[in-house]
């Protein structure tokens, strides 16, 4: 069994109703639960928007990122799958997807 | 798919989400923040509700739902207020009620919709939305917006209208409560009586709005008698509420929802009356709306709502449509007339007494009010006289009525209805 880094990009919840947001939140609930009965979850964390970016151009630690843009990630989740075809179907049925987000999958490399 | 599965099914709770949890958050906390930060700060304590829910959104589902979600939206809104207010000039003047108000309310623990002050503040909220500076329209789109939690287009679809209209009548709204400076607050004395109306009145026509809907066509008007029935069931557990006439409004609520699930066949077309399988009637709402019923006439007040819980009660209890009690719903239309005298309530009267007197003494009814402009453009005029002369056996005729609603009609489902009768009546030897 591999493991991938799924990460999440931008995603836009604002022009939703609170009954839609809560449908959302279910959808979202339901595939974590989902993940974690197949044993696939490995690690989930949301991250601050803002923090800081080191940058060696110039040596300098700058704040950022500060807008939340479709670049922005927001979390990640570490799952099990055994290749990159069954993590990206696993990945499309991300709720995430539905709200203009992004799901980048990545295969953390083993040894 | 399992995740759509799991949405579409009928649950108490899921995840430690209780149905429309999001959606009467929203209402309380709106309600709740507006009464200590200000109606000034509408604007503000909305947005600010919102972005707790998105927060909550994107929160949740890493971390899991939180003991006490309410209590996690109110705190999460709350502090972007107070952050947004910090950078404000006049914050100092709020700043010891914001203090008092932390210090005592936000723990992890508290279930604050039993707070009585807290509760207090839904009510305080709808007594507002319902000022009489604003349009009833207006007072119902602010209702839905800011106590119900729905979004603009959400009230745009329940009232078949559209999101830049309703948008539009919230801001002109926002704009008047600052202009004519409305006080957030339950008035007291003589004001206090008409804004009850008011207030009742907004409540009745929500409801009659979800109850109107079909189905088939949108759910979210089933959530608008769900709303009503929620609101007014709040309402008259208050002291003010408390009142012969917020009874009978439940119970006309509670006895006319107890036929929701009833009133559609299989296929999503609308069932009469008469032809509605009347064991799917909820009986524990029945139960529920005859107790209020009850308790609304005690004292002696009697509205609208007290004569047209009556009549829904007459067909609550009757076990079938022929076998209703139609002299006493008469009556009960009689007086409603002389309170209320309007076409629909004549048109219905009219069906009542065809049901005691026969065809003849409908349709004599009927063209007492047949020129009214009201009727002339109301399927439900056209159709009702077809039926009328139906019963007669006076075919061609009625099939001219039936052509004519059928070309009144608004929706999908009642066309379908209506084009149901004429062929009936087309076919029918």
């Amino acid at each position: 069994m591999a493991k991938f880094v799924l990460l999440l990009k931008g995603g836009d919840f604002t022009r939703f109703s609170p009954e839609e947001m809560q449908k959302i939140l279910e959808k979202y609930m339901n595939w974590v639960a989902k993940l974690k009965t197949e044993g696939r979850h490995h690690a989930s964390e949301e991250l601050n928007n803002t923090g800081a970016i080191l940058e060696t151009k110039n040596g300098r630690v700058v704040d950022g990122p500060f807008t939340e843009s479709k670049e922005t990630v927001g979390g990640f989740f570490l799952i099990e799958a055994k290749d990159l075809s069954e993590a990206t179907s696993i990945s499309s049925d991300c709720p995430h997807l539905l709200f203009d987000g992004v799901v980048e999958i990545r295969e953390v490399i083993p040894h | 798919m399992e995740i759509e599965a799991s949405i579409a099914s009928d649950r108490e709770s899921v995840n430690g989400l209780v149905d429309h949890l999001f959606r009467h958050q929203a209402g309380m906390v709106t309600a709740t923040l507006t009464r200590i930060f200000g109606i000034e700060n509408l604007d503000l304590v909305e947005d600010s509700v919102q972005d707790s829910l998105v927060k909550a959104l994107q929160h949740w589902p890493f971390h899991g739902v939180p003991q006490n979600p309410g209590g996690w939206i109110l705190r999460t809104a709350r502090n972007r207020v107070l952050d947004v207010l910090r950078r404000k000039s006049n914050f100092r003047s709020k700043e010891n009620e914001i203090a008092h108000f932390n210090q005592v309310r936000f723990q992890d623990s508290e279930d604050f919709s039993s707070d009585p002050v807290l509760a207090d503040s839904e009510l305080l909220l709808i007594f507002t939305c319902c000022h009489p500076a604003l349009s009833q329209e207006v007072q119902v789109a602010l209702t839905l917006k800011t106590l119900c939690g729905f979004s603009v287009s959400e009230i745009a679809r329940s009232f078949l209208s559209n999101e830049p209209t309703i948008a539009q009548r919230l801001v002109r709204a926002k704009r008047k409560i600052k202009e004519e400076n409305i006080p957030y607050e339950v008035p007291s004395g003589s004001d206090l009586k008409s804004r009850m109306e008011a207030v009742l009145s907004v409540l009745y026509l929500l409801f009659n709005e979800g109850y109107s809907a079909h189905e088939g066509e949108d759910l979210i008007r089933k959530d608008l008698c769900d709303e009503a029935i929620r609101l007014t069931s709040h309402l008259v557990s208050t002291t003010i509420g408390n009142i012969p006439a917020v009874h009978a409004l439940l119970a006309l609520m509670l006895l006319q929802a107890s036929r929701l699930t009833a009133r559609m066949d299989d296929h999503g077309n609308l069932l009469l009356l008469a032809e509605q399988n009347r064991a799917m009637w909820n009986s524990e709402m029945i139960h529920l709306g005859l107790h209020h019923l009850d308790l609304s006439s005690e004292g002696e007040e009697l509205t609208r709502y007290h004569l047209e819980a009556g009549i829904a009660a007459c067909h609550a209890i009757a076990p079938s449509y022929g076998s209703t009690d139609w002299v006493r719903i008469c009556r009960q239309y009689d007086d409603l007339l002389q309170l209320n005298p309007s076409p629909v309530i004549a048109l219905n009267r009219a069906i009542a007494l065809s049901m005691v007197h026969g065809p003849d003494a409908g349709i004599r009814e009927l063209s007492a009010i047949k020129d009214l402009p009201a009727m002339r453009a109301y399927y439900l005029f056209h159709s009702t006289l077809a039926d009328f002369h139906f019963q007669k056996g006076e075919k061609s005729i009625a099939l001219n009525y039936y052509r004519q609603a059928i070309e009144l009609a608004g929706t999908e489902p009642e066309k379908r209805f209506l084009l149901t009768r004429f062929q009936d009546c087309e076919k029918h030897v």
